[in-house]
């Protein structure tokens, strides 16, 4: 089970990059 | 109300203000980037070249904020091999097993992120190990990312026409080395003083003066307790004249859970237990301590933007809405329980009692300071407990539980209240602007579409996250297994739990059983997110403004220094607090207090 958690955790972490990336593109297109 | 209750609030806030005003001094020159020179400097300069650290690079806000997630995320997983590690790791004298997979995660995710919610008992789970190397820790880091991330946001004011916010190692360095370190230490060795015990000795066994006969749950040949036919557990009577007294690092993890408004409790009474607590004083001092450095951050904010007014008034509004809070909490608890007046117990406030409602609550420290370090504990996203919050009235557990859901702004977590009390005076702002027909401005800084599109993912993302997070517990087998108390009281512990975890509080109605697979994992997704989906978008408003020019103000523009703009900032908060969660409300806390009084 513990290589599902720290998968989990990196998971959170890449759906958060992704969101660094999407305010990012927001900021662009304004 | 008592008058001793109203000197007590009065007298609190006096005393924060008077301590957060020097400390506000120092902090900004902390978060000036220039370089501090001489030998307390050059620890900071060591630590640089070690980790390979250019302090001079300033960071765009993207580039910032992927710096503060891997950090974090590193934590995360540090935090959470340290507990699968520990039987194995030294200082481990009770010699406690690894902790299970679902519970290391769901606290690793909780540390990381300032939360500290708790689903395991600290003396009966976690080694001292553990409890210093990987909470003590976090507990210090996830206060300086907070600190990092409202300094950052601050110079996104101060700053004209810059492509940066400054550096995240830089900020997270000087957070910890020069703010945190310092004050944990001196604080640490005031409540050792106040009787807070520091050791790594073996758990104590000590004879009581009296024998207690007590119902012990039978065990089956796993270790699973047995139910009988109807599914209540199976006891049998014992006697015991021996109490187990936990020991423990606890004075050095205390100081910092107050100050970095961490709340995780050495022990799982938390600050209810007399070797976290032991006096009247270190509860006044664990008070001062949740409070001190958001208010000084404040000041800073206004230090930094070169108004020191604008500090005033941030810190004006907060001051105001704790006020009230407190005086509601407190006033609900002095009334006491109807349904224990029914039975004929007075509880009346005299010489003799504290009077009220007492039930869950130190005798050491009666009504008015556990109301009122109920009140600034869920103010300030700290989570640390002195009195059980699902024994309190229904509505002096509503002002908690509220107190949380309004984003944790008011003072709030080391940092983070800061930013979001920020945020919420840029929506001020633009409501006034909408109101006149005017570009809306805040400190010289036009806000524009962008910023108001990461406002609103800042004001959504933790609502979002408690409401949903709430249905998907009610609706599902798994969340309605861990309720104890079935009804309106039931639902408030789980709106209680994931507004907790949302807001990255940490204290909880304690009759909710979360320290199950599907709790750890909930709270763990609803923990990580209220964190970090939040200080993505900060981020993005604080490098967005960096990059503008700073207007002068005209006759046209909206004074942000006084009373107007104070009550304009409390209504918005408000507002925007009353409208997401009053019908959750509802359904708990407010039908609670009327079926207690109606049936009474």
């Amino acid at each position: 089970m513990d290589i599902v958690y720290v998968g989990l955790i990196v998971g959170f972490l890449l759906l958060t990059l992704a969101l660094v990336a999407g305010c990012a593109a927001l900021e662009r297109k304004k | 109300m008592t008058a001793q209750a109203l000197l007590t609030t009065g007298f609190f806030v006096v005393v924060l203000i008077a301590a957060a005003y020097p400390l506000a001094i120092f902090v900004t020159r902390i978060a000036d980037v220039s370089p501090i020179r001489g030998v307390v400097g050059a620890v900071e300069r060591f630590l640089y070249r070690l980790s390979g650290v250019d302090p001079k690079q300033d960071m765009s806000w993207t580039r910032y904020a992927v710096a503060l997630l891997l950090f974090n995320a590193l934590g995360a997983v540090v935090v959470f091999a340290l507990q699968r590690l520990q039987f194995w790791l030294p200082l481990n004298p009770q010699a406690f097993v690894n902790v299970s997979s679902d519970s290391s995660f769901n606290t690793a995710v909780s540390f990381v992120t300032n939360t500290n919610w708790q689903g395991y008992a600290g003396e009966s789970t976690m080694s001292y190990f553990t409890q210093m190397v990987a909470l003590a820790v976090q507990n210090f880091l996830s206060a300086a990312t907070g600190i990092a991330v409202a300094f950052a946001l601050i110079r996104g004011f101060a700053r004209r026409s810059a492509q940066g916010i400054g550096n995240f190692w830089v900020d997270v360095t000087r957070s910890t080395v020069y703010i945190l370190l310092p004050l944990a230490t001196i604080v640490a060795v005031v409540f050792m003083g106040q009787g807070v015990i520091q050791n790594f000795d073996a758990y104590k066994d000590a004879n009581t003066v009296e024998s207690l006969t007590y119902a012990n749950p039978k065990l089956d040949a796993g270790g699973t307790p047995l139910k009988d036919a109807q599914g209540n557990p199976v006891t049998e009577p014992a006697t015991t004249q021996t109490q187990t007294l936990a020991m423990g690092p606890v004075a050095s993890q205390e100081a910092i859970k107050m100050l970095g408004t961490n709340g995780g409790g050495f022990f799982n009474a938390n600050s209810s237990h007399p070797f976290e607590n032991p006096t009247p004083l270190s509860n006044f001092i664990q008070m001062i301590s949740m409070f001190l450095i958001p208010a000084a951050l404040c000041f800073v904010f206004g230090r930094m933007v070169g108004d020191s007014r604008q500090g005033w008034a941030v810190l004006g509004a907060m001051t105001l809405i704790f006020v009230v809070m407190a005086v509601f909490a407190t006033w609900a608890e002095q009334q006491g329980n109807p349904a224990i007046a029914a039975l004929g117990v007075d509880q009346t406030h005299s010489v003799l009692q504290a009077g009220g409602n007492m039930e869950g609550k130190e005798t050491r420290f009666g009504i008015v300071t556990s109301a009122l370090f109920a009140t600034i504990t869920t103010a300030a996203s700290c989570g640390a407990i002195n009195a059980v919050h699902d024994s309190f009235t229904p509505l002096g557990g509503l002002v908690p539980m509220w107190l949380i859901e309004l984003g944790e702004v008011v003072f709030g977590g080391v940092g983070s209240g800061l930013y979001g009390m920020l945020i919420f005076a840029i929506m001020a702002v633009f409501i006034a602007g909408l109101m006149i027909g005017r570009t809306p401005e805040y400190i010289g800084k036009k806000i524009e579409s962008f910023q108001m599109k990461m406002t609103a993912i800042v004001i959504l993302v933790t609502p979002f996250l408690v409401l949903v997070g709430s249905a998907i517990a009610v609706m599902s087998e798994q969340g309605r297994l861990g309720i104890f108390n079935p009804g309106a009281h039931g639902f408030s512990e789980i709106l209680y739990a994931l507004s907790s975890a949302a807001n990255n509080n940490g204290s909880a109605f304690a009759g909710l059983s979360a320290n199950t697979p599907f709790y750890n994992s909930l709270l763990a997704v609803v923990m990580w997110f209220g964190r970090f989906a939040f200080i993505v978008p900060v981020l993005a408003i604080a490098g967005s403004l960096a990059k503008k020019k700073r207007i002068e103000p005209t006759a046209g523009t909206l004074p942000t220094h006084g009373p107007l703009f104070v009550a304009m900032l409390v209504g918005t908060v408000v507002l925007v607090g009353a409208l997401t969660y009053v019908p959750a409300l509802a359904l708990g806390p407010v039908i609670e207090h009327l079926q207690l009084h109606a049936i009474h």
